[in-house]
C-alpha cells in the first residue's frame, strides 16, 4: 500500500525541526540567533517533504508500514509529557517573575490561554461527545 | 499483557514480518507485542485472532484479578 506519514506525525515533525532552529543555540553553547521565518518554515517544510517521499518509497516497497498504532502511541505519550513540561513550565515562570517582583510579559499569558483553553476544550469536547 | 503470540507463529511456522504484513503493522509492533512491552488495540487484537482463527482470549491474557 502506497501512503504518506500521517497526519499528526506530518505536524510533529515540522513543529520540532522548526524548534530545533532556535534551540541549537542553547544545545551548542552558541550566542542565541534569532530565526528568521524562513528559518522556521521552508527547512522543515522541505525536510517533510523528503521525510514523505521516503516514506512513500519504502510503502512502495514493502506491504506493511512503518509507522502504526506502536508508533501513534508512542507519539501520544510524548505530547502527553511535552504538556505537562510546558504547563509546570508557565507555572514555574509565573512563580519566577512574582518571586522577583517582575511584570510577567503578556507573552506568558497567551501560553497559558492557549494550554488551559485546550485542555478544558478536549477535556470538555470528549466529555460531550462521549455522552451523546 | 502476557501472551502467546510466538507460539501461535511458530504453529504457523511465520515469521513476525509475515505476520506484520499480514495484520498491517510492522515487525517491531510484533516483536513488541511478543515480548509483552506493547498492548495492542482492540482492533488489532481482533485482526490478530482474525488471521490466527482463534478468540482474542486464546492469545492474551489479562490476568485480571478478581
Amino acid at each position: 500500500m502506497v501512503r504518506i506519514l500521517p497526519l499528526k506525525y506530518n505536524l510533529l515533525l515540522f513543529v520540532v525541526t522548526s524548534l530545533l532552529y532556535p534551540i541549537i543555540g542553547l544545545l551548542l553553547g552558541e550566542p542565541f540567533a534569532n530565526p528568521t521565518i524562513a528559518d522556521l518554515t521552508v527547512l522543515p517544510a522541505v525536510l517533510l517533504l523528503f521525510a514523505n517521499l521516503g516514506y512513500l518509497a519504502q510503502s512502495r516497497r514493502a506491504e506493511s508500514g512503518v509507522v502504526d498504532e506502536r508508533d501513534m502511541q508512542n507519539i501520544d505519550l510524548a505530547l502527553a509529557g511535552t504538556g505537562i513540561v510546558l504547563l509546570v513550565s508557565i507555572l514555574t515562570m509565573y512563580v519566577g517573575y512574582a518571586a522577583t517582583d517582575t511584570g510577567t510579559p503578556t507573552e506568558i499569558d497567551y501560553l497559558a490561554l492557549a494550554a488551559v483553553g485546550t485542555i478544558f476544550a478536549v477535556l470538555g469536547g470528549t466529555e460531550v461527545y462521549q455522552r451523546l | 499483557m502476557d501472551n502467546n503470540l510466538r507460539v501461535k507463529r511458530a504453529e504457523r511456522e511465520i515469521t513476525q514480518q509475515e505476520l506484520a504484513d499480514a495484520v498491517d503493522v510492522s515487525r517491531q509492533t510484533i516483536y513488541a507485542i511478543e515480548k509483552s512491552k506493547y498492548d495492542p488495540s482492540l482492533e488489532l487484537a481482533f485482526s490478530l485472532a482474525n488471521y490466527f482463527d482463534c478468540s482474542i482470549e486464546d492469545i492474551f491474557d489479562p490476568a485480571i484479578d478478581n
